[in-house]
């Protein structure tokens, strides 16, 4: 045997061994979970207060349980849009063997075969519950009903993050200005006025970055403003009821319908309403709103510079134990648009923005069926979701309460925001979910010069009514089961 | 033929040791340059199947796209902007560092020039997103501290300032990569051309204007095509300062491009932006490798 011959045999014993051992190694089935708002981590000296771990412990728990399966969090990079990240995952089937999705998006996608369908394993009972004989059993209805796909039957995700909206405001700035929280829209810019002459700024709202502050007001207006229209645009007669999940008491499809009979039209002066009221009460933000960010506007409020400022659940924690709060603050819902306000409001009070939209939607890409992980993965799934594990995870974060039917141990500052899902939510929507993403972006483009006055209100509405029936289009060509025409 | 064959043959394990860069330089440079150019005649969302839709892409880009029109104007400016720069400032400074006589504090200088290329771009942003923060921003404060606090204001969130804003991202615009092609251009001159030039009495701006500068023109060709480039395709500092926004103010090709690809799913849209950002950048390295030559190609 020559020498080469001899060097080419070592060679390929060693990695032979270490194939071997590798196998030995790979024996472990590792569960990648992409925990987003849930991601454990050590806290920062720069923290101001502490970051979720409780998913740790439950990890721990779980691994002892099943020695076999080594879980692994991620979470979408620093300073990326996170569904832009998922969605670069999903296209590539890179995607971690459960992430996190709004209900909203995975219905959007559902057509592309992205996610598994939950909804036979929701029937099988959840062994980590005592005495469960169907895993569903143990959400409350709202969560089984938010994460149905469009066709009724599929659930490609679990939303079990239930979270809401209120103004948040700084009791001492009230108490000095001597305003009361307000309940009508004429009262809420009343007291802005005050507040304004009395040297302070009224209202923290950011313009920049993401979108969620803009939508959330529009939407609650215009289900005031088109509360009247509401059966018209469902294509019904009577009345519409709000539901707990968000713009589903008219659907994406009678939403189209109506915009292609122009019942649903930005050139209809009660719809351009909700815009004025909008630009009216911009002139009580802070100076520069449009290049504010959400972290900004946060400063803004904590600092005490500013009276009052919309927020989620999600804030409930850093307002309460951020050092640099140095007040009082409290919480209102938003107020309700009259007749004082507006010709076209009903008096209705302020839908509620929110629903099973906040931490937690969890989803099973199809990829993890493909790599033989599936089990596993809804096996860790129906760990974490069991009261006794979710409950005080979720308390841990502190930003959305688990919509489960159990209920002890829940922590209470979470409850205001439960409570404001019981007038039920916004019937409609097109700005940022009801429609495509593109018109989303157009929208809030178009919004931003009105606000900037580089656009009337005229000129906003025609742009926006044509990138609308753009949307409206592109939504037929994509569901021609609908069979409507364009 | 045959005899290149041979040669091929003879010296295989060159070439074979060639071939994993090749083929690499393939998958990850040329097969997506090809892959979005065939997807550019697609209606593609990235997943399901692509329609085919000809050169309905590149007119609806081209022709009817407001978001595109104002996309191109503002690269034009940046672009014009950026490449200015980037061929003077960094020159000036290199021109500074070179004239020191003095090795040591020439050496702490150059250093001093090059650090600020290991701190990584995001930091950089983020300290400029401060600086400009209209509440807390070191330029507004800095405003109200010298007595001009009429000029305070939302430099990231008014319409006449955003670009602008932009603009100035990176003052006092001295790249270290840049800085340092152009010293080493202006070291790589031989001593004698300057003692034949100091007895003619070619001196000081003189000197810099006839015989530095068109002998380091290789670099400045360089420096030109890199920096229209990056200007080009450039879109992340815009992404993380503004988004393109408020409006479209400061929206450019790069920045729609990737908003088409991941965020609308519009892959083939996306792909034919790509396109014609590719098309203008192969034209204007051609404008440049064809009709700026530095004094060493002229000869």
């Amino acid at each position: 045997m020559s020498k080469s011959v001899k060097v080419i045999s070592v060679v390929v014993l060693i990695f032979f061994i270490l194939g071997i051992c590798s196998i030995s190694f790979a024996e472990k089935k590792v569960i990648r979970m992409d925990a987003r708002e849930y991601y454990p981590r050590e806290r920062l000296s720069t923290d101001r207060w502490n970051p979720p771990t409780y998913l740790w412990r439950l990890e721990k728990e779980y691994e002892t349980l099943h020695p076999d399966i080594d879980i692994q969090f991620i979470r979408p990079p620093e300073g990326m849009d996170a569904d832009v990240w998922l969605t670069t995952q999903l296209t590539g089937g890179t995607t971690p063997e459960i992430s996190e999705q709004l209900f909203s998006e995975v219905n959007r996608n559902a057509y592309k075969g992205w996610y598994v369908d939950l909804a036979p394993f929701l029937e099988k009972p959840n062994p980590y519950v005592k005495d469960n004989k169907k895993w569903r059993d143990i959400f409350l209805e709202i969560a089984i009903a938010t994460g149905k796909a469009p066709d009724g039957k599929s659930q490609y995700v679990l939303p079990i993050g239930i979270t809401g909206t209120a103004i948040f405001y700084n009791k001492d700035i009230f108490k000095k200005v001597g305003v009361k929280v307000p309940g009508t829209w004429k009262e809420f810019i009343d007291i802005q006025a005050k507040i304004k002459q009395a040297g302070y700024i009224p209202f923290a709202f950011p313009m920049a970055g993401e979108k969620m502050r803009a939508n959330w007001s529009l939407r609650t207006i215009q289900d005031m403003i088109l509360d009247s229209k509401m059966a018209e645009i469902k294509g019904v007669k009577g009345t519409v009821k709000r539901t707990a999940i968000e713009a589903s008491a008219i659907s994406q499809k009678e939403l189209v319908q109506a915009i292609k009979k122009g019942v649903y039209s930005v050139r209809d002066p009660q719809w351009q309403e909700q815009l004025r009221l909008f630009k009216e009460w911009s002139k009580y933000w802070e100076d520069g709103y449009l290049g504010v960010d959400s972290q900004g506007a946060y400063m803004l409020f904590i600092n005490g510079q500013t009276a009052m400022m919309y927020e989620s659940a999600a804030q409930i924690k850093p307002i309460e134990v951020d050092p640099l709060r140095k007040f009082q603050y409290g919480l209102f819902y938003f107020p309700r648009i009259t007749k004082e306000s507006s010709k076209y409001a009903t008096g209705i009070s302020a839908a509620a923005v929110g629903g099973v939209t906040g931490a937690g939607a969890w989803i099973i890409p199809s990829t993890t069926k493909d790599r033989g992980l599936l089990n596993e993965a809804i096996d860790w799934l129906m760990f974490i979701t069991a009261p006794q594990n979710y409950i005080p995870m979720a308390n841990d974060l502190g930003a959305a309460a688990p919509a489960l039917k159990a209920r002890k141990g829940l922590d209470k500052r979470l409850e205001p925001f439960v409570k404001s899902l019981e007038r039920g939510v916004f019937r409609v929507e097109s700005f940022y979910r009801g429609l495509t993403r593109e018109y989303a972006e157009s929208f809030y483009q178009i919004l931003q010069q009105y606000l900037a006055d580089k656009l009337t209100l005229q000129q906003a509405c025609d742009q926006i009514q044509i990138e609308m029936e753009k949307a409206a289009n592109a939504l037929i060509d994509a569901r021609p089961e609908w069979g409507i025409k364009k | 033929m045959k005899s290149l064959l041979e040669e091929i043959v003879k010296k295989r394990n060159c070439y074979l040791l060639l071939l994993p860069t090749f083929v690499l330089l393939f998958i990850f440079e040329y097969y997506p340059v090809f892959s979005a150019i065939y997807n550019s005649f697609f209606d593609w969302d990235g997943f399901t199947s692509p329609r085919y839709v000809g050169l309905n892409n590149f007119i609806q880009l081209i022709f009817k796209d407001p978001v595109m029109s104002v996309s191109a104007k503002n690269i034009t400016i940046l672009t014009v902007f950026r490449v200015l720069i980037a061929i003077t400032i960094p020159l000036i400074a290199a021109e500074l560092v070179f004239n020191i006589f003095n090795m040591k504090i020439a050496y702490v200088y150059r250093a001093l020039f090059v650090i600020p290329m290991v701190v990584p771009s995001m930091v950089n942003l983020l300290v400029w997103k401060f600086v400009y923060n209209p509440q807390y921003g070191l330029l507004n404060k800095f405003l109200k501290i010298i007595g001009l606090s009429s000029l305070c204001r939302a430099w990231l969130g008014d319409f006449s300032t955003t670009l602008y804003a932009i603009l100035f991202l990176g003052f006092p615009w001295i790249s270290s990569l840049w800085f340092l092609i152009f010293l080493a251009g202006l070291q790589n001159i031989s001593p004698d051309i300057f003692d034949a030039a100091k007895i003619d009495g070619v001196t000081g701006l003189n000197r810099i204007r006839f015989i530095d500068i068109p002998l380091i023109l290789g670099q400045a060709k360089l420096v030109l095509i890199l920096s229209t480039i990056n200007a080009l395709q450039g879109y992340v500092g815009i992404m993380v300062l503004t988004s393109g926004g408020p409006g479209n103010s400061t929206m450019v090709p790069g920045l729609y491009l990737y908003n088409n690809a991941f965020y609308f799913n519009k892959m083939g849209y996306a792909c034919s932006i790509g396109v014609i950002l590719f098309s203008i950048l192969l034209l204007l390295t051609y404008i440049n490798l064809k009709y700026i030559r530095s004094s060493e190609e002229s000869q």
